[in-house]
């Protein structure tokens, strides 16, 4: 079986690294699945995922199983003829053979729209292989870090609740970003801003103590993986959701504990290696289909 | 005897086979023209690629499709007689993805003889202006890491002159069908279809900015340019006529190889006005007569232009004529096969 992943990034022309669900749901699953490898221009497969890829023309003329991997709540594209949003998927039923999408949420959002084809949840995992050893917890926290796209930074420290607990536990706060984050009001806690690069990620996180990843109510959080969790629990950082968590967090004991316990769960459920099975098992559902 | 005459049907057989060339989407109109003017000897299968604009819609809504075109999802080893791939100067750039397009595919066909079609000449100062290179010194990198990418394929070139610049490349100059365009009643209108945005020195665009802006301010004359104040959507129909109606096409581009559109305005009846220099002029125009050639001065062009839309209508209609003439018989399909047919047969030695 020869899997080839189309990946975003490449696809876009993108600078390899700066989107994120590229390198977890291509790149990560590539490395760990030794019948699959990142597609090049021209290249034929047994089996295709586009990742977050619509390409509506080649899917059209590729004869081959196709699955698409959503991994956010794009289904909505605006139609400039129409002036008004128009569903993507709608297109999709039909042009590919199955759906992946990393929530729940998603899953059930795109199942409304697609009847034909299997649309199952595949959720971001981490590659072990590619995160150093998980950190070890021995002083009082003193830095709580934020990571991801800088219009989700925006959106959630507009909170100030979430910016009151940080300041309240004596708590610094870092933000590694693909830009610069600034508070419009005073903030009583320092704020580092790290630009974010694959390559000192793994550093950067375990320089600070925690991370912080509240959940916002909003339409875009709601089909959001939680990939920021396992990441974070997979280099041995707690994940505090709530200014509770993150007075409990301050005490290395209790960090450790739940450092600990994160990372036998991440090993247990959380590796790539459960989505390579699932994968797997979806092709074997797919494959002998006639499209 | 009996081999004899088996081995001579099973030669007739190759003779009559139309070749299958795999490639994929880059040039819209330079590639329209290669299918046309090979369409009773090839099939042309277009593997799709990444780049946005490049995709099948925008490739058909550009220039219509031949049928002797099909567009595939992936390569398939063994299916096809040889490759025609693409590159231009900027494929030196790796933060460009037309050159990762380019890579990648010559990496994916690895069976076949490849050729590859350079669209660009090696000028390309944006290249190394970040690190202080000189334009000669930026030329000559570009020119050592196309040879590069390249090394091990044949390169086609679209002019005499990028072949000198280049110091390598088979050139094979374009060719079209010559009864596609418009000749209109003419408008004395300024018409232009320069490229629109990017490589400013390698388009010469600052003189095109500065003759619209003084045909414009100083002489109350608004030229149109074709994807800038007109045509925006890129409609073949509507090209052809505003082209097809316009009395004067202005080329400023000198380091450019044999621009398409310039022909086809040529085509079209327009009177070309062309700067000095550019590729191959002493092969095919005649100032005054096929072509009216001005130097790189916007003053002076515009001057030119605007006598040429006055008191030398006449004269301009005329020109414009010889220069369609010109085209006709040195620009078309014909001319574009048997330079393609001599290359196949010479350069990759396949039966034709």
């Amino acid at each position: 079986m020869n899997v080839k992943i189309i990946p975003f990034d490449k696809f876009h022309g993108r600078t390899h690294g700066t989107i994120g669900s590229s390198i977890l749901r291509a790149y990560w699953l590539a490395d760990k699945w030794d019948e699959a490898s990142i597609w090049n221009q021209g290249e034929d497969a047994d089996v295709f995922i586009l990742q977050k890829v619509y390409w509506y023309e080649w899917m059209k003329d590729c004869k081959k199983p196709i699955i698409l991997d959503l991994c956010d709540p794009d289904h909505w594209k605006y139609d400039k003829n129409l002036d008004r949003e128009e569903l993507k998927v709608a297109e999709l039923d039909g042009l590919v053979d199955a759906i992946t999408c990393s929530s729940e949420a998603l899953t059930k959002e795109i199942k409304k729209y697609v009847k034909k084809i299997p649309v199952i949840t595949i959720e971001d995992r981490v590659n072990l292989n590619l995160i150093p050893k998980p950190k070890k917890h021995t002083e009082q926290a003193e830095w709580v870090v934020w990571f991801g796209y800088s219009g989700n930074a925006r959106e959630i420290f507009k909170h100030r609740h979430i910016v009151d607990s940080i300041a309240k536990s004596n708590l610094n706060l870092k933000i590694i970003s693909e830009s610069r984050f600034t508070l419009q009001d005073d903030f009583a806690c320092e704020i580092e801003n790290i630009d974010f690069d694959w390559d000192n990620f793994a550093y950067q996180l375990q320089e600070a103590d925690m991370v912080v990843n509240p959940k916002l109510p909003t339409k875009q959080f709601q089909f959001k993986s939680n990939n920021k969790t396992y990441i974070s629990w997979a280099h041995g950082l707690p994940v505090a959701n709530s200014g509770d968590d993150m007075r409990r967090l301050l005490d290395p004991v209790e960090r450790q504990k739940e450092a600990d316990e994160k990372y036998e769960l991440v090993k247990k459920e959380h590796i790539i290696e459960k989505s390579i099975e699932q994968y797997k098992q979806l092709i074997k559902e797919i494959c002998g289909k006639q499209k | 005897m009996a081999s004899q005459t088996i081995y001579n049907i099973k030669r007739k057989e190759m003779e009559k086979r139309k070749l299958k060339i795999v490639g994929t989407t880059w040039h819209v109109m330079h590639q329209t023209r290669i299918f046309d003017a090979l369409k009773d000897d090839a099939d042309f299968y277009l593997i799709h690629n990444s780049w946005r604009s490049w995709q099948r819609k925008e490739f058909q809504d550009a220039r219509p499709l031949p049928e002797n075109v099909k567009f595939v999802s992936a390569y398939e080893p063994g299916k096809y007689d040889f490759a025609i791939l693409h590159i231009d100067q900027q494929a030196v750039n790796t933060s460009i993805h037309k050159g990762q397009i380019y890579r990648e595919f010559n990496n994916t066909i690895q069976d076949i003889p490849k050729v590859v079609i350079n669209h660009g000449s090696p000028v390309y100062p944006e290249y190394c202006k970040e690190v202080g290179m000189t334009d000669k010194e930026a030329e000559s990198i570009v020119r050592a890491d196309i040879r590069s990418m390249v090394k091990g394929n044949k390169m086609v070139v679209n002019s005499h002159k990028a072949a000198e610049m280049w110091g390598w490349g088979y050139p094979i100059v374009h060719g079209m069908k010559t009864d596609q365009f418009y000749d209109l009643p003419k408008h004395p209108r300024v018409f232009t279809a320069l490229s629109p945005g990017g490589l400013d020195d390698y388009y010469n665009r600052h003189t095109m900015n500065k003759v619209m802006n003084i045909l414009d301010q100083e002489y109350g004359r608004t030229a149109l340019w074709a994807k800038i104040n007109c045509n925006q959507g890129g409609d073949f129909e509507n090209y052809k006529n505003i082209m097809g109606s316009s009395l004067l096409y202005l080329d400023t581009s000198i380091k450019t190889p044999m621009n398409s559109a310039r022909t086809e305005a040529m085509l079209s009846g327009c009177c070309v006005v062309q700067v000095e220099g550019a590729h191959d002029l002493e092969r095919f125009a005649k100032d005054g007569e096929n072509m009216v050639l001005v130097k790189n001065d916007p003053e002076s062009i515009a001057s030119v232009c605007m006598d040429l839309m006055g008191e030398r209508y006449e004269e301009a209609v005329k020109i414009g004529q010889a220069g369609k003439k010109m085209a006709q018989e040195r620009f078309c399909p014909e001319k574009l096969r048997e330079q393609w047919l001599a290359f196949i047969k010479d350069e990759l030695k396949l039966n034709v």
